[in-house]
């Protein structure tokens, strides 16, 4: 992952622009961890939350990083690309391997994609990931909710730095 | 960026909100920096309506009042008619302020939206896809992040061809 500074740093297409946007937002988010210590990072910082997802920074990484892979794993699945189910047990990350781990499933995510940066939108509205009676994501939306994922939990731990 | 505990909006619907501000005051930021020659300067190959950061705002604010009108039309609350604007670059700022606005006031009507109706109201937009209003406003975030990309994208082009002359 690097930030982008020249023209060629550019995925192409629609797909090229979700996965910049989602590199950008792991970038951010590795960076902000960067500044955040070992005893912090795993300080439970709302003891109260039902979500067991949501207690420290280190269980949100947990989390952040397993639901990458399964977004991923989703569209390894329609395309019939081998993948290993991650099931729902959450490895935990220690502070000093997170940026790694970011870094990986975000790599894992460009596999997943590869060759598919310039499909089009009709190709993309009609390549629907999940389904259930009511509910429907195709795979823009799913990047989409992919990328806002990750915003919405670094905006998150923005929030718990504050309480400290 | 938020300095203080108090300056967060509250619960899933808050967190929409603030990310969707910030998404927009980094555009705005991009946008600060770019004279009046690069607002208006066509990308030659790009297609007719992102062909230029001026076409690409007037465009992003009339999306900006779509998404939220998706939201008060399902809801039955108040839609008004969008405007197809040509936007002045010095007016673009408070025209982004304006369409922010529009939104905050379709969530924090009376009653405001919940959290459940974010996730159970569903629609079919115009271009034939459905969404319920969480991923409605994923949408509407990640749409101002991509043209915040490729605004900054345009700038780099017309900087190398400004480094060429």
């Amino acid at each position: 992952m690097k930030p982008k500074d020249k023209l060629e740093d550019y995925r192409s297409g629609g797909i090229g622009a979700l996965m910049d946007e989602y590199e950008r937002a792991a970038l951010e988010l590795t960076r902000l961890l960067e500044t955040i210590t070992e005893d912090d990072y795993a300080r439970i910082l709302d003891p109260e939350t039902e979500d067991s997802d949501c207690q420290s920074i280190q269980t949100m990484m947990n989390h952040v990083v397993h639901a990458g892979y399964g977004y991923a794993n989703s569209i390894r699945g329609h395309f019939s690309i081998p993948h290993k189910p991650f099931g729902d047990e959450r490895p935990q990350i220690q502070k000093s391997e997170i940026g790694d781990e970011i870094e990986k499933v975000f790599e894992y995510t460009i596999e997943t994609l590869g060759g598919k940066w310039e499909m089009s939108y009709q190709e993309m509205n009609g390549l629907i990931v999940y389904r259930t009676e009511k509910f429907s994501e195709n795979i823009e939306q799913l990047l989409e909710h992919a990328v806002m994922h990750i915003l919405r939990h670094r905006r998150q731990i923005d929030k718990f730095l504050l309480k400290i | 960026m938020k300095r203080s505990l108090e300056e967060f909006r509250v619960g899933a619907i808050g967190s929409i909100l603030d990310e969707y501000k910030r998404a927009m005051a980094e555009l705005r930021f991009v946008l600060e920096n770019i004279d009046a020659e690069d607002y208006k300067r066509i990308v030659e190959g790009e297609s007719e309506h992102c062909h230029s950061i001026e076409v690409i705002m007037n465009h992003v604010v009339r999306a900006g009042y779509g998404y939220s009108n998706y939201i008060r039309e399902a809801l039955s609350l108040e839609v008004l008619p969008i405007a197809d604007k040509q936007i002045p670059q010095n007016e673009i700022g408070a025209e982004i302020e304006g369409m922010m606005t529009y939104c905050y006031e379709t969530f924090e009507s009376d009653p405001p939206i919940t959290d459940e109706q974010v996730e159970n109201v569903y629609f079919v937009t115009r271009w034939d896809i459905k969404y319920n209003i969480d991923q409605l406003m994923e949408h509407a975030i990640v749409h101002v992040l991509r043209h915040r990309r490729q605004i900054e994208k345009f700038m780099l082009l017309h900087r190398s061809k400004g480094a060429g002359l």
